[in-house]
């Protein structure tokens, strides 16, 4: 009994400290992202997108939209692409070995037709099968390869780019049209930019018409908002917060911008993990670190990429699976970087937070197994534990009403007082349920990767035009 | 129960703290909701302001000159409301609107205003005052943001230069120079678009800096002369291509193409054979920029260069000024038997749209542009570039012009070798009359082969 105390005591212990430490990196990161979203909010007046359109050095950029079967929603977004505000861009489609119509509708729409295009393989990707140009957009290439998965995708991008910016994106994104203007500002106003990525957006709900968001809305889903809430964390809360502390490791797949040099340099986006949007961070900040140049890589805000969350729960469940053994993936590869002073902000707090936000679901569920056990054993204080539990959910309601806060005092997207309501609510009861059960599929996530499993499994698009119903899936 | 009871001393902090954050999380909720009230009453008492300035711009618009109504602005809310109305009209306006406006911006008092926030405690509103003035083409305020170009914190340095660049004033050149040596070394785009801006009528001012002691103003400038230089400019962008910053060769030879002088040319010459690849690369720029005859030669060579971007640029240049692309081709085949060289100019005439233009017009009514047309074609698969001719066996909706790539592919191939065209035959886009002539072919080069 008395070991089985011991190790009850000990347990408790762990948790504890780990809840501790995580709760101050989410305090440290609310107190950032608010100076950050203020600091924002006054510079914002000092943008003049028309000065940098009409700018001689504003860079050309290469759009790089990887494609694996996404026929239904491809068109449109690539129509909206080529009517982004941006001086000079041209936007690159990769259909990654796609089974459906994804090609045979990009010729049809744009009328493609091959061509002997120079292609530099400085990164190695799948065999390319043809490169096609459009007779109606010369802004417009498509890269036909065999199926490599999205980094594959990319990197066949990079190779084909001749821009010195490459802009990331996926091919159900809808991108804002100053989008790039505002993602590319800090990489023209500093030189020592070197990523940049903006703010993704949840579209479910939003009424979207030619591959442009028309009137911002909440959806009817209560998952949908529940991920709004969590998204609005996780970029205002989190990334804004990452940015100000010069730490971010993390630029949405769904919207980044890089600068094409450093990703050849780098060895192009690694085709061995799903997490393949952290682990480029990573790598940019460990080169620019080995080479003592200085560099930043910086979430600005408001350049909005609007995209399609999981609306049922097989799907979101998959998802999550696939992020945390991406978590798990890149955190493995680059377990050296754990607290190694020379990698400053990013090796000393970035890489132990995220390594925090790994063991999360490990712990609070073993959390969730405890206390049950304790009670049996007459080991637990009744009033203690609750006031610990009110005080978890305190904070955890905190965080979530933090980014709605930031939301409503900044960018205020959500205009009607119905969804503010809504907003709220659901940051206020995020943590009763949802939270718990993502937390699950997280633990399935880890198990995923001991599992070693790989790929990012079955993906599929209904497209702005089509939205499924509630709860069908997409 | 030990552990228990030692947590339990700890209960009343817990309790302590649980009521500080209920607390905060009900401030922070109100908060929102309070916030959000006050903006709605205040967006609507802005919006009735906004409209009475409207009404007294148009008025004043109509009238060709200022109404004399007086307009309250007792705050600087009001301030910037009619602010607002007056910039979104000046954006909009006709120049003799803009004079209107003007005097209205004097009229209310706002440009006094403004001036005044140029010295603002705050960091972001000099920043903005300077950038409404300059929108405004008030270039009596310039010292005033060269002052602050000094002083201006870090977050807010990019908005002046920008209000600087969109002045456009000479006189600004001096001083965007000496900040970009002493503090804007990271802001090098906003400056050098500044420096573009306000030498663009007077480049001879940048001339003086191309012998700064630090290399990297020397690079900001000789970037700057790349876009401005005119043929007075040479003397200093000649003594600038030996620069032993490589950076600054490089921009030089882009000037000096630029410059159209044939002094330059000897200059350039040498600065294609330069170490570096990009000074090599930069001089095939100017060379290709410079309409001088004697060209043609240097870029020829670099078209054999030994780094690909230098030749894909030698390309570039020999493509656009050719008008033969079927000459220019087999010039490049033979003589340069380069295949990235050969990839890139193939890959120009892609994008441009000339093959697909040749195949179009293989089987025209006008014998003069059949023949160029096949004569393309006909380079195209002596050049092994098949992708483009073989897709339009596929694709291409005039059977006359499929027949017609057939009969050349047949007189261009002696053998089977290289030929895709059992892949081909594989392809369900193919049509029957095709497929046959295809099968035919494939039978004849089998013989032949």
């Amino acid at each position: 009994m008395k070991y089985l105390e011991i190790l009850l005591f000990a347990s408790t212990v762990a948790i504890f400290v780990f809840y501790v430490l995580l709760q101050a990196f989410y305090c440290l990161l609310l107190l950032a992202s608010f100076y950050g979203a203020w600091a924002q909010s006054r510079l914002k007046k000092l943008y003049l997108p028309q000065q940098l359109v009409q700018s001689p050095v504003t860079p050309p950029i290469s759009i790089l939209v990887p494609a694996h079967n996404e026929e239904a929603t491809i068109r449109e977004s690539v129509q909206a692409l080529l009517g982004l505000n941006y001086p000079r861009f041209e936007v690159i489609v990769i259909n990654d070995g796609s089974t459906d119509g994804t090609l045979a509708e990009l010729i049809q729409s744009f009328s493609l037709r091959r061509a002997e295009i120079v292609y530099h393989p400085l990164l190695p990707t799948q065999p390319i099968r043809g490169i096609y140009v459009s007779l109606l957009e010369p802004r417009l290439t498509v890269i036909d390869k065999v199926g490599g998965g999205k980094s594959d995708a990319l990197n066949a991008g990079i190779n084909l780019s001749n821009s010195p910016w490459v802009c990331s994106l996926d091919a159900d994104s809808i991108l804002e049209e100053d989008a790039l203007l505002r993602g590319i500002r800090p990489a023209i106003e500093d030189q020592r930019v070197a990523a940049t990525c903006g703010i993704v957006r949840v579209a479910n709900g939003c009424r979207v018409a030619a591959g442009r968001v028309l009137r911002v809305a909440l959806p009817r889903s209560r998952l949908v908002v529940l991920q709004v809430v969590e998204y609005l964390r996780g970029f205002l809360g989190g990334r804004l917060g990452w940015s100000w502390l010069n730490g971010l490791v993390i630029i949405s797949g769904a919207f980044g911008i890089f600068r094409t040099d450093v990703l050849r340099t780098i060895g192009g986006y690694s085709r061995e993990t799903v997490g393949e949007d952290m682990e480029i961070v990573f790598r940019i900040h460990r080169h620019f670190r080995q080479i003592r140049e200085p560099y930043r890589v910086v979430f600005v805000p408001d350049p909005v990429c609007w995209t399609q969350v999981p609306s049922d729960f097989s799907t979101l469940r998959r998802q999550r699976r696939r992020w945390q053994r991406g978590l798990a993936e890149v955190l493995a590869k680059h377990r050296s970087l754990f607290f190694r002073p020379a990698m400053g902000v990013v090796g000393c707090l970035a890489f132990p937070y995220f390594v925090l936000e790994f063991l999360a679901p490990v712990m609070e569920i073993s959390g969730f197994i405890l206390v049950p056990v304790a009670w049996a054993l007459g080991l637990l204080d009744w009033n203690y534990t609750l006031l610990y539990l009110v005080l978890a959910f305190l904070l955890g309601v905190l965080f979530a009403l933090w980014a709605v806060v930031i939301e409503e005092f900044t960018y205020r997207r959500y205009t009607s007082w119905r969804d503010l309501f809504r907003l709220l609510f659901f940051a206020l009861f995020e943590h009763l349920g949802y939270h718990q059960m993502v937390l699950w599929w997280r633990l399935e996530g880890i198990l995923d990767y001991f599992r070693k499993k790989r790929g990012w499994g079955e993906q599929v698009r209904s497209g702005f035009r089509h939205p499924a119903p509630v709860g069908q899936p997409r | 129960m030990p552990w228990v009871s030692r947590a339990s001393a700890g209960r009343v902090t817990t309790r302590n703290l649980l009521l500080v954050l209920a607390s905060l999380n009900l401030v922070v909720l109100a908060g929102v909701f309070l916030r959000r009230l006050l903006k709605q009453e205040l967006f609507a008492l802005r919006d009735a302001y906004r409209l009475r300035c409207a009404a007294m711009v148009e008025e004043s618009l109509q009238q060709g000159k200022p109404s004399t109504r007086k307009l309250p602005l007792p705050t600087g809310w009001h301030r910037e409301a009619a602010e607002e109305v007056l910039l979104a009209r000046w954006g909009m306006g006709t120049p003799p609107q803009r004079q209107v406006l003007a005097a209205l911006f004097e009229q209310w008092g706002l440009l006094a205003w403004r001036r005044a926030r140029l010295r603002h405690w705050g960091a972001s509103e000099p920043a903005r005052s300077a950038l409404i003035l300059a929108r405004l083409g008030r270039t009596e305020a310039l010292p005033e943001l060269l002052r602050l170009l000094e002083v201006a914190p870090r977050n807010t340095r990019v908005a002046i230069v920008n209000a600087i660049e969109m002045m456009g004033e000479p006189a600004a050149v001096d001083a965007l120079i000496s900040f970009y040596a002493k503090r804007g070394i990271n802001h090098v785009r906003p400056v050098l678009s500044a420096l573009i801006r306000c030498a663009s009528q007077h480049p001879v001012r940048l001339r003086p800096h191309l012998k700064h002691p630090e290399a990297h103003v020397r690079r900001i400038v000789a970037a700057a002369l790349a876009e401005v230089a005119t043929e007075d400019e040479t003397d200093c962008l000649l003594l600038a291509a030996s620069d032993p910053d490589p950076e600054v060769r490089a921009k030089a030879a882009r000037a000096l193409g630029r410059t159209n002088n044939p002094q330059a040319l000897d200059s350039l010459k040498a600065l294609g054979r330069d170490p570096t690849w990009y000074v090599r690369l930069q001089a095939v720029g100017g060379l290709a920029s410079s309409r001088q005859p004697g060209t043609a030669e240097p870029i020829w060579e670099a078209a054999r260069d030994r780094h690909w971007r230098v030749r894909q640029r030698a390309v570039a240049a020999l493509c656009e000024s050719s008008s033969d692309p079927a000459g220019l081709l087999k010039r490049m085949r033979e003589e340069v038997k380069d295949r990235y060289a050969l990839a890139a100019l193939l890959s120009l005439y892609e994008r441009k749209g000339t093959v697909w233009n040749a195949i179009g017009q293989l089987h025209a009514p006008q014998p003069e542009l059949r023949e160029t047309s096949q004569g393309l074609i006909r380079e195209m698969l002596r050049s092994g570039a098949l992708s483009s001719v073989l897709y339009a066996l596929e694709a291409h909706p005039d059977p006359d012009v499929r027949r017609e790539i057939v009969r050349l592919i047949a007189e261009c191939s002696p053998s089977l070798a290289g030929l895709p065209l059992a892949n081909l035959l594989a392809s369900s886009h193919l049509d029957q009359q095709t497929r046959q002539e295809v099968q035919a072919l494939l039978t004849r080069l089998g013989e032949g082969s």
